[in-house]
């Protein structure tokens, strides 16, 4: 090529003009003939030109030989650092997670549940269960961070893991400091592990045994293997292990980073847990818009802070659990689902005691806005003999909430979430709890650049129908950093 | 946005100038052109001489899975172009004064268009219109880059100096997904909806010429181009199930919910 420009080129080259720097230098004129007795040909300075020419492409051709042989050693050398990278990258993993830190203050003691003294409420019970056990309230309603866990368990009986024990007070805690581990084996299969360190108060010699706390400790909330099947008509995934559940859509966003808000809603007891089992996903047409999950588990999406998810099997009967989705193309998508699920009951051996629930959820996600809304519904069948659910303990629920986010600008997202749940959750003579809940919580949160996210809001926790009322609203805060 | 607005002015610009050439030229058979996709315009980089180039023309048609199969309502996205080595004088021109830049937006979480055809030695730049970070990347061999995170509003580019198809990703979003075709010379047009595309100002002269889509095999054939006028062709083409597997940036797998 660079020939072909030099021979089209040289015709145009003025020959006034002096010797071009890459060409071999000529002399400037050629010697005239002493003298000339007869008329001859064009005198010498055109031979010596096109002399000069000559030598100058032959510099060029040499020049271009080199340069020819330089770019195909580059070549050469960028194929195989290409294919060392080609080699390496299906290897590759990264280690990632996050420190969640915050803030947050909640009325009265501190929990969402007061006990029914004197019968004032729930006069049914009486000669049942001790009044002291007759609650009213949610346990799970004063969750001040996104692992859900309560400021204080207050004189709870069902919920007894008491982590944060606040007692009413105001306090700093790091709610957890996360690490996901995720390696690929190939092009198709990768592992993942998602893993919370939890700081919390360590309580060994207390006298008050149901003050007693361990201390710090690790959440195992994720550990799996994924199987991107390679199909062409539609994505397929298969995942064994300690799985993300495949009902509802809470669950996709209970982590910190990804969750809008501080909190989870009231009705994530039943459908963020993470169980363990198989799990396959389909998403089908031609947009992906068809999405079909099916999972069969030890036990069910219920967290395991709830009482009711056990991580090893105490049945047979495994729980079968599936959601259909379609997303229709408003905005980035929105996306309508309805699950089911059902097993034996968790914690109890015989496979007749049923666990089920369904539900139906949407969201929608445009430019500017961030729409959720879930409802649930379900039922834990016990067992009884001489008292109601005195073998198996009982749990009729319903619940749902909504969500709104506004992108207001690049950095700040307001939102607001209702959320609402009714439940008698009773368990023979030793407990019964009467929830008929509603939480209002506006909100906002910062998006400080690419890893950084400050988040508050404030929880106006609200109880309905026959529970009486009583202070424990939550302000709480958190402050995210990504790695 | 001014930069955007100018692009656009240039593109409505050439576009309003090739058009009455291509409309002047017979057309054979006759029958009505539709332009190329407007959010797609070919770069027209080409000098165009009425009377004295050529152009092609036509439709293409698309069926799902076989020649028997469903044809698509929308043959969008299709490119059409000549074969043929980038011509001394078009590369000096381009170093003259460059291609001007194409434009693809995400929004939505999507890239648009999601298809685009582009000369070698065009600048592609990557707004982001979403309030949400991107990172847009490709490994292709064509071209490989990572432009890095960035918000709303910020535009980043990258100039594609090597013909071939560059397929690009978000980092973050893996349902994001969009493919280059960097080609040697000036001559294609990508489909509209309706499969209608025009090429204009190809100098006269016999070429291979390639239909070439994002799902499926590309169709080649042979066209004359004769002098002052239009050739049609109607590629007809096989869309087929492709998978959407792709990894991150560092070839890790992406998230568990995507």
């Amino acid at each position: 090529m660079l020939l072909c420009l030099v021979v089209l080129a040289a015709p145009a080259i003025d020959p006034r003009a002096g010797p071009e720097p890459v060409a071999v230098v000529a002399p400037a004129q050629a010697p005239a003939p002493a003298q000339a007795p007869a008329p001859a040909p064009a005198p010498g300075p055109s031979d010596d030109r096109l002399d000069a020419l000559e030598r100058r492409i032959k510099a060029l051709e040499r020049q271009n030989r080199t340069l020819r042989t330089e770019a195909e050693t580059l070549r050469e050398d960028q194929d195989e650092v290409s294919q060392r990278v080609d080699r390496i990258m299906p290897l590759t993993g990264r280690v990632g997670g996050y420190i969640d830190f915050g803030f947050f203050h909640v009325q009265g003691d501190g929990s969402g549940v007061r006990s029914d003294t004197g019968y004032q409420r729930f006069p049914e019970y009486k000669g049942i269960v001790p009044d002291s056990w007759v609650f009213m309230g949610d346990p799970l309603s004063t969750t001040i961070n996104s692992r859900g866990e309560p400021a204080d368990t207050g004189a709870s009986r069902a919920l007894t893991f008491d982590g944060v024990n606040s007692q009413g007070k105001s306090s700093f805690i790091l709610n957890a400091f996360n690490l996901n581990l995720l390696v690929g084996l190939g092009k198709q299969v990768s592992v993942e592990g998602l893993i919370d360190f939890v700081p919390r108060s360590r309580r060994i010699s207390d006298p008050d045994t149901s003050r007693f706390a361990l201390g710090d400790f690790i959440d195992v909330k994720l550990g799996y293997v994924r199987w991107q099947v390679p199909v062409k008509r539609l994505d397929f995934d298969l995942y064994a292990g300690k799985i993300d559940p495949a009902f509802g859509y809470e669950y996709r966003i209970q982590e910190s980073p990804q969750r809008i808000g501080v909190t989870p809603s009231l009705i994530c007891r039943y459908t963020c847990g993470r169980p363990l089992g198989i799990k396959a996903r389909f998403k089908l047409l031609p947009r992906r818009a068809l999405i079909i999950a099916v999972s069969l588990t030890n036990g069910s999406s219920f967290t395991e802070g709830f009482g009711f998810a056990n991580e090893i099997d105490t049945n047979n009967f495994k729980t079968a659990t599936g959601r259909l989705s379609y997303v229709i193309p408003v905005g980035a998508g929105l996306e309508i689902g309805a699950s089911g699920m059902v097993g034996a009951q968790d914690f109890q051996a015989d496979e007749k005691v049923l666990q089920k629930q369904y539900g139906v959820d949407l969201h929608l996600e445009t430019k500017r806005l961030d729409l959720t809304g879930e409802f649930v519904q379900g039922k834990v069948d016990g067992s009884s003999e001489a008292v109601a659910c005195d073998i198996a303990p009982c749990l009729d629920f319903k619940g749902a909430y909504g969500m709104l986010g506004v992108r207001a600008v690049n950095w700040l997202m307001p939102f607001a979430r209702v959320d609402w749940r009714q439940a008698i959750h009773q368990d023979g003579r030793s407990f019964v709890y009467n929830s008929d809940s509603m939480r209002i919580t506006p909100g906002l949160r910062f998006e400080l650049g690419a890893y950084v996210i400050f988040k508050a809001e404030y929880s106006v926790n609200l109880e309905l129908g026959r529970l009486a009322s009583f202070r424990n609203d939550i302000f709480t805060s958190s402050l995210v950093a990504r790695m | 946005m001014r930069h955007r607005h100018a692009t656009l002015a240039v593109s409505l610009l050439l576009m309003t100038v090739a058009a009455p050439s291509a409309a002047q030229q017979p057309v054979v058979p006759a029958a009505p052109i539709v332009p190329a996709d407007p959010v797609v315009p070919a770069a027209p980089v080409a000098a165009v001489v009425p009377g004295a180039t050529g152009a092609v023309s036509g439709s293409v048609v698309v069926f799902k899975g076989a020649l028997d199969g469903v044809r698509k309502a929308d043959a969008s996205g299709v490119v059409v172009y000549l074969e043929g080595p980038m011509d001394v004088e078009l590369e000096d021109r381009l170093a003259e004064s460059p291609p001007p830049v194409h434009q693809i937006r995400q929004v939505n979480k999507h890239f648009t268009p999601a298809v685009s055809a582009v000369i070698r030695g065009t600048e592609v730049s990557f707004p982001n219109d979403d309030m949400i970070f991107h990172n847009v990347f490709s490994l292709s061999k064509a071209k490989r880059f990572d432009l890095g995170l960035y918000k709303s509003g910020s535009t980043k580019s990258v100039i594609l100096t090597r013909p071939g198809v560059i397929d690009v990703y978000c980092n973050i979003h893996p349902e994001m997904a969009a493919k280059i075709l960097v080609l040697d010379n000036p001559y294609f047009a990508v489909t509209g909806p309706d499969g209608g595309f025009t090429i204009a100002g190809v100098p006269p002269g016999t070429y291979p010429y390639v239909a070439w889509q994002a799902r499926g095999e590309p169709v080649r054939g042979t066209v004359v181009v004769p002098q002052g006028a239009a050739v049609r062709v109607d590629p007809i083409l096989v869309e087929t199930p492709q998978s959407n597997l792709h990894t991150r940036k560092d070839g890790s797998p992406y998230g568990r919910y995507n």
